[in-house]
């Protein structure tokens, strides 16, 4: 890479000017007064001047016609079109606070005025993005802009624009595009503190020239180039966060008290009893609580009556998860810095920024930190010739304590959870054993043996085990443009990314784990000792590299004909080819210092200590594991653009993809696209161009398609090697048969309609933009069940279409009192998509209803997708407490056949993904002070909440829940309560039922004050230089101002919804 | 001109270029090698045997508390309460059935290759195919006799791997004929041994065709085919040799009768529960000093715990085939024709591998009535949990001699509740399962 920076030089270095068109003229503010220092620049160009101090400037461009942009700070940005006529500009800028910004978006492929464009674009600035923190850019963008839902329930966002269109979950997501290409690193890679702007491509005229890839939109991201004045400037930002602890208590865990009371309950009914009293090898692999072993005691005689009682008692008092707070859990702290230096010369212009962040996670040992260098350099080689060079280098470091005590916890031996009464520490702070994976008598029974310790102390655990990664990505890019005669100019651009990551973890010869695996397979036989797993720890080690190449040939063309035809036209083609390769490995008896294993045997069985489990081989695949995966694409692409006097836009676009699906011949890989749009500039004609209360007023109008890539027909069935596994008797190589062949599979199609209009009203003091779509998805591809006398039971197919219609619509307000400034901005989205057309074949009702609003995989007719379904509750039995539901519309108890009914006679209520969205960014300005803040909202969708499960709460202690204090206990309590009584046995399918019935679905409406800040700003001028200083405050999910439900879930997220987080930072541009 | 040039290039480039496998793993059964490794999948081809065979015959007992805890098909299958929910005992070997045919249809398409390599993938093949389409109609159809009359309903007589099913069910005639179709093909075209339990040989074709024909009544043929069987392989493992102390006293690496491994997946819930333990009746069968008393059970909390499974692994009974078995079905050919010296002799040399050498006593016959009932008995003691005693009821329920009814008694807080399952009861073929039939329009077996 660094030869290509020497070459970019050298060529730059001899490069000569001839300039085409000179340009003289002045930029003015709104009184007729000069602006200094404001940045003039051809568009597309790297160079650029400043104007003097009476706001004059001069530029010798270099072609005939093209546009002229006009930034400085605190005014908006402007662009005026030049050409051999037209050679002298005076330019009135307007301060930002009250002007509509003259937008350049950016599709990846080209970037055009937001004027001229027909399609939904949605551009975010830097100064938008600067209103939000964060350390990931996606994440910056929630409640910014209409049409862009984060659906964070899982814990990971997940984002969509304009809905769905799709039903295989891993390709809902846009595609991201970062500097013209999409982006093959972790996205995280990337430091919002470089972002230029952000453009979302919301419907098909915008997203088409993505072509087979933009089925579900693109967000295509911007870094930074070098702007500014033509001299060396320097921004510097740095801040601090600092969150809250995790909410342990967010969820309504069943009370230690209860849990005792139950045990003891348990106890009565002798439930126990097959485990405890039952067969050894079963009773030592099975985790009794300290509570059952007491009782146990006490009928054995081996404790008094009393004696037990009061230990019980003093158990119910302790909740776990406030010793799990203090010891395992901390406030997460983040801290930023970054610096960018900028030259911009005659010629062209430089940047280069450096950025680090550290953060340290909410668990003892978590931390990671990011280094992120990037260089841009833009060079015009010759008035016909330019060229621009990106360098960029990112390394993330993440460290952790794997293996670590945390909430939900499992501890193995039968239980999926531990006992609410667990306790880390005794009274002098001393570690304590909890049970893990083996009742903790049996281990206590061994401690005189030649074993290593097998107690599980949670509390000296921490360090035994830690986890490592470490991400280095490289990417450059070169462009190269050249303009060989007026109007047109050919690009061709090479990008290159590289990203090894390495992770992997050791543990250490005292951690539980191997503590426990050398213990199983020691034998002891009179004095002899022999290890089958050697003593010492173990070491994994992954790489995962990931290699990617773009190559573009594009040729642009701009003609403006009589000053009344404007044209531009765009063709290309482009190759893509992604790699990755992985590797690992595994060695046992690591000495950490030494850095040397041992060799063991993995094929032998040798016998587990005790006769524990049956002979079996050491459970630890060594020999390694590789794997490749190859992605690509050829694709052409075509765009076209024509406006009549400034007033008719017409646009047309089309693309072929083809990539590299398996067992496919190639003309089936082949997928053409096209969009075509129109736009109507009202406010340019002659009878709205007078009127003094309508600034601007367009109407856009598009349609097209695009797609999917995926999922494409198969003539012969498809098999897949793997490593056998090791309980296989043979170990070598094996495939399993993973599709049989599936000869009539289609691209998915996604065609959209969009109708817009743009507006701003009474000296632009009123804003705003309204959209209307209509989307089909069609030949969408799931997995639909098939006949399992086939062997398999299920196979994709292309077996629904969607119908979505949505609005997106913003209104921003602009205003002034007195002193005091404010913009308000309200977003709204509605967003339906419905299975308009099923093909495949419904599986039973419990599928719907217990996995109600969570996944989409199986889609059902004329309902939404992520459908929210529930089994009709009919009350519970007032003798009994028992759950009753709807069977062939009769009152029942049939719980196994209620399960099964059909998906139709389930009660629907909705779907799990907010139909009705947006927020509400308000920012108040009085002098330097800004005070802003962002509440979103979500409306019109349900969730299934979470209540007591029997079964698994008595047999495996997990399905607890504080419900349980609601339980139906006496005839009459069916009147308050819908929870089931306690059973024994309980019956798992009673359990079932009731958690998937009408009771338990809440409404997720919601209303959450998203983030708070204040910010100051201010101008100093050391050394004569203007310096601009901001210092801010953020604070960052400030929580619920409103929610639907009566039991305080957040209904935005499965598990504990995020903390609190206090930014402080300031940021300097000299 | 420039972008001309570089379209044109890619152009011709692209469809090399495009041909790259997404994944490195993946592949097409293209090559003899990848239908070896196919057909190489323990878990595909060797794991797969039904749960029904084992949980609804009545080795082994459990409890009311357990079974409300046990997963719904299991209930059912226990208490002969099927409802068609248990689509695995269908699908698993059917799955087989299709791996089968995809192996068959590549050797069809793939040309050259090693002969004999070629004739043991197309043997292992119709093997696969015919020995999971008995297995299947075991559960799934009418008890078959070679002297009675065969009526009901086949199998899906599935004969390539398409992913759809355009043909209905057999008849019960057609499906035998397509079992003994496929395995005597298949003894044409294996090697006479081979060399992984894992692998079918001609070996285990024999042995697959004696267990067959002795299920069938056709007892002249069952001798034959063990007779090919024990020229070839006639060792038993002497269990006092055995670990008493160990987990499981059987391990798959060292019990040398193991002739095919294979064995069911999931049964787990039922036979691992700790409440599910021996039948009491059967555990009243073994004397005192036989061995298989500690090499089967271990105490449990309620009654003995089974743990003699013939591979040495917990939860997933074994489905192969053994010698054990082989010396069985010998001693009871030969009863059936009245050959008592023949069948004690096979019957005695079996149990004096399970006894103590002191305690092994010689037993001797009159009748061949009597010879034959202890055969019956000693099946019941040696093949325990085998999935054998489901296909033993079936076909001693034929005789009047042999026929018995098997109960299940839960104890419902105090109440005592008894199933029955009669002999040659419907309920001895089970539904098919509802995914199939909802998609596949199958006739569903008579209630």
């Amino acid at each position: 890479m660094r030869y290509i920076m020497i070459f970019v030089y050298i060529l730059g270095a001899s490069a000569i000017a001839h300039g085409q068109v000179h340009i003289v003229g002045s930029v003015l503010d709104s009184v007729g007064n000069g602006i200094p220092e404001v940045t003039v620049a051809e568009q597309g160009q790297a160079s650029a001047v400043s104007t003097d101090k009476e706001g004059r400037f001069e530029i010798i461009t270099i072609r005939d016609n093209g546009y002229l942009t006009f930034q400085h700070v605190g005014y908006q940005s402007a662009v005026r079109y030049f050409d051999k006529k037209k050679q002298e500009i005076v330019i009135t800028l307007k301060q930002s606070i009250s002007e509509i910004e003259e937008v350049i978006v950016s599709t990846g492929y080209q970037n055009l005025p937001k004027e001229r464009a027909t399609g939904s674009f949605e551009h975010m600035d830097r100064e938008a993005l600067e209103t939000r923190t964060g350390s990931n850019i996606l994440e910056r963008l929630e409640g910014l802009t209409p049409g862009l839902q984060f659906d964070n329930r899982s814990g990971t966002p997940e984002l969509n624009i304009r809905g769905i269109s799709t039903l295989s979950s891993t390709m809902t997501g846009p595609l991201i595009v970062v500097d013209n290409f999409p982006y093959q690193g972790d996205i995280a890679n990337i430091n919002p503190n470089d972002i230029e702007s952000v453009t979302l491509l919301k419907d098909a005229a915008a997203a088409s020239i993505w072509g087979a890839r933009a089925g579900n939109g693109v967000i295509v991201i911007t870094t930074k180039g070098a702007t500014g004045r033509e001299r060396v400037s320097i921004d510097y930002s740095s801040n601090i966060n600092i969150s809250g602890k995790p909410d342990l208590f967010y969820n309504p865990d069943l009370s230690t008290s209860d849990f005792i009371d139950i045990e003891r309950f348990l106890f009565g009914k002798g439930h126990y009893d097959p485990t405890y009293l039952g067969a050894e090898r079963t009773k030592k692999n099975t985790i009794f609580s300290p509570v059952v072993e007491l009782m146990y005691q006490e009928k054995m005689g081996a404790i008094g009556l009393q004696g037990m009682e009061t230990a019980i008692d003093r158990y119910r008092n302790i909740d776990y998860r406030h010793e799990l707070l203090d010891l395992f859990y901390r406030n997460p702290f983040l801290e930023q810095h970054h610096m960018a230096l900028s030259n911009r010369f005659q010629r062209g212009s430089h940047r280069l920024t450096i950025g680090y962040d550290k953060s340290m996670g909410s668990q003892p040992g978590d931390k990671s930190n990011r280094l992120s260098i990037r260089s841009v350099t833009s060079l015009q080689l010759s008035p016909k010739l330019s060229v621009e060079g990106r360098l960029n280098y990112t390394n993330q470091r993440r460290e952790s304590y794997g293996d670590l005590m945390e909430y939900g916890f499992s501890p193995g031996g039968s239980r999926s959870t531990i006992y609410p009464y667990v306790q880390f520490r005794g009274e002098n702070k001393e570690a304590l054993p909890i049970p893990r994976n083996y009742n903790l008598e049996y281990i206590k029974t061994l401690q005189d043996l030649p074993l290593l310790d097998w107690m599980y102390y949670p509390a000296d655990e921490m360090t035994q085990t830690e986890s490592s990664s470490l991400r280095n990505h490289i990417q450059a890019q070169l462009s190269f443009q050249y303009q060989p005669m007026d109007g047109l100019s050919l690009n061709m651009l090479y990008n290159f990314e590289n990203q090894p990551f390495e992770y992997g973890t050791l543990r250490g010869e005292d951690s539980f784990f191997m503590r426990n695996l050398i213990n199983r397979y020691t034998q002891i036989d009179g004095g002899n000792i022999k290890h089958i797993v050697p003593l010492g720890g173990m070491r994994s080690s992954n790489i995962q590299t990931m290699r990617s190449y773009n190559l573009r040939g594009q040729a642009n063309y701009h003609k403006n004909i009589a000053n009344r035809h404007e044209i531009t036209m765009l063709l290309g083609g482009e190759v893509s080819d992604r790699q990755v390769d992985t590797k690992g490995f595994t060695v046992l008896g690591y000495d950490e210092n030494l850095m040397i294993s041992q060799i063991v045997d993995v094929i032998g069985t040798y016998p587990i200590f005790d006769g524990l489990a049956s002979n079996s081989r050491i459970p630890v695949n060594l020999e390694g594991s590789h794997g490749g995966q190859t992605q690509r694409f050829v694709s052409f692409y075509f765009n076209m653009g024509y406006t009549l006097d400034n007033k008719y836009g017409l646009s047309f676009s089309t693309r072929r993809d083809a990539s590299n699906l398996f067992g496919v011949s190639t003309n089936d890989k082949w997928n053409p696209l096209w969009s075509v749009g129109a736009s109507w500039l009202a406010h340019n004609e002659s009878f709205l161009k007078s009127s003094d209360w309508i600034n601007s007023l367009k109407l856009r109008a598009t349609y097209g398609h695009s797609g999917n890539s995926g999922g494409v027909a198969n003539t012969l069935p498809i098999i897949s090697y793997q490593s056998p596994s090791s309980t296989s008797i043979n170990q070598w190589p094996n495939a399993i048969v993973t599709t049989l062949s599936n000869p009539n599979l289609r691209w998915e199609d996604v065609r959209m309609m969009n109708l817009g209009l743009d507006f701003s009203l009474l000296k632009n003091a009123i804003s705003g933009s309204f959209e209307i779509y209509d989307k089909k998805s069609s030949d969408l591809l799931s997995t639909d069940m098939m006949d399992i006398t086939t062997g398999f039971s299920s196979i994709t197919r292309n077996v629904a279409e969607l119908k979505g219609k949505g609005i997106d619509a913003r209104l921003t307000g602009r205003y002034k009192m007195g002193g005091l400034s404010g913009q308000s901005t309200f977003n709204f989205s509605r967003s339906r998509t419905h299975v308009t057309k099923f093909f495949g074949s419904n599986v039973t009702g419990s599928f719907y209803a217990e996995s109600s609003g969570r996944s989409m995989a199986r889609p059902v007719l004329d309902r939404e997708l992520y459908p929210v379904f529930s089994f009709r509750f009919a009350g519970l039995d007032s003798e009994t407490g028992d759950p009753q539901g709807w069977l062939n519309d009769e009152i029942s108890k049939d719980y196994n056949n209620m399960l099964r009914d059909s998906v139709q006679n389930l009660r629907y209520h909705g779907t799990a993904l907010p139909p009705y969205y947006g927020s509400l960014m308000q920012s108040l300005t009085w002098k330097n002070l800004t005070l802003s803040f962002l509440i979103a909202y979500k409306f019109g969708h349900y969730t299934q909440k979470n209540t007591i499960a029997y079964n698994s709460l008595f047999n495996t202690w997990g399905g607890g829940h504080a419900d349980y204090s609601k339980r139906w206990q006496n005839p009459g309590d069916e009147q308050q309560t819908t929870v089931p009584s306690m059973t024994y046995p309980a019956v798992n399918n009673r359990d079932r039922f009731y958690a998937a019935s009408e009771p338990n679905i809440i409404r997720g409406d919601l209303i959450r004050l998203q983030d708070v800040g204040l910010d100051y700003r201010f101008t100093v001028r050391p050394y004569r230089r203007h310096t601009d200083i901001r210092i801010f405050l953020k604070v960052n999910n400030l929580g619920l101002l409103w929610r639907a439900n009566k039991d305080d879930i957040d209904t935005d997220y499965f598990d504990l919804p995020p903390v609190r987080r206090y930014s402080f930072g300031v940021t300097l541009n000299l | 001109m420039l972008l001309l040039i570089a379209g044109c290039s890619i152009w011709t480039a692209c469809e090399r270029f495009l041909d790259a496998k997404p994944y490195s793993t993946l592949a097409q059964p293209h090559t003899l090698k990848d239908l070896r490794a196919i057909l190489d999948r323990e878990e595909s081809i060797n794991n797969i045997y039904p749960m029904a065979l084992q949980v609804a015959s009545d080795d082994l007992e459990t409890t009311y508390e357990a079974l409300t805890s046990m997963p719904q098909i299991f209930q059912n299958t226990y208490l002969w309460n099927d409802q068609g929910l248990d689509g695995a005992s269908w699908s698993n070997p059917y799955q087989a059935i299709s791996i089968a045919n995809v192996v068959l249809e590549a050797l069809e398409r793939i040309d050259g290759g090693d002969v004999r390599l070629r004739k043991q993938l197309e043997g292992e093949a119709l093997f696969i195919r015919g020995w999971m389409l008995f297995n299947l109609a075991q559960i799934y159809c009418n008890s078959y006799s070679v002297t009675g009359q065969n009526n009901g309903l086949g199998l899906v007589l599935r004969m390539d791997s398409d992913s759809e099913i355009t043909i209905g069910r057999s008849n019960l005639e057609d499906t035998y004929i397509r079992i003994f179709t496929d395995l005597h093909k298949a003894l044409e075209l294996l090697p006479e041994e081979g060399e992984f339990i894992t692998r079918p040989s001609r070996l285990v074709v024999h042995a697959a065709l004696a267990r067959i024909y002795l299920v069938i009544d056709d007892f002249e043929h069952a001798e034959r085919m063990v007779d090919e069987v024990l020229k070839v392989k006639n060792n038993l493992l002497d269990f006092s040799t055995l670990d008493f102390e160990a987990r499981y006293p059987l391990e798959v690496g060292k019990n040398t009768e193991i002739i095919y491994h294979a064995a069911s997946i999931s049964t787990g819930h039922f036979v691992a529960n700790a409440s599910t333990h021996a039948n009491p009746e059967l555990y009243s069968l073994y004397d005192e000093n036989d061995l298989r008393k500690r090499a089967y059970f271990e105490s449990g909390n309620i009654g003995m715990k089974f743990r003699g499974y013939y591979h040495g692994r917990m939860a997933d009974y074994f489905a192969g085939l053994a010698t054990d078995e082989m010396y069985l079905i010998k001693a009871e050919c030969a009863a059936r024709r009245r050959d008592i010296e023949t069948g004690s002799f096979y019957l005695n040399e079996l149990r004096r591998h399970r006894y103590e050498k002191e305690y092994f006593e010689v037993l001797s016959f009159t009748t061949d009535m009597e010879l034959l009932t202890e055969i019956i008995e000693e099946r019941r003691r040696q093949l325990v949990c085998r999935g054998i005693r489901w296909l033993d009821l079936r076909r001693l329920n034929r005789d009047e001699n042999f026929a018995q009814s098997i109960y299940r008694e839960l104890d419902r807080d105090g109440e005592q509740i008894i199933y029955e399952l009669k002999p040659n009861s419907l309920r001895y073929v089970f539904l098919i399962p509802t995914m199939a039939v909802e998609i596949g329009r199958y006739e569903q077996n008579p209630r």
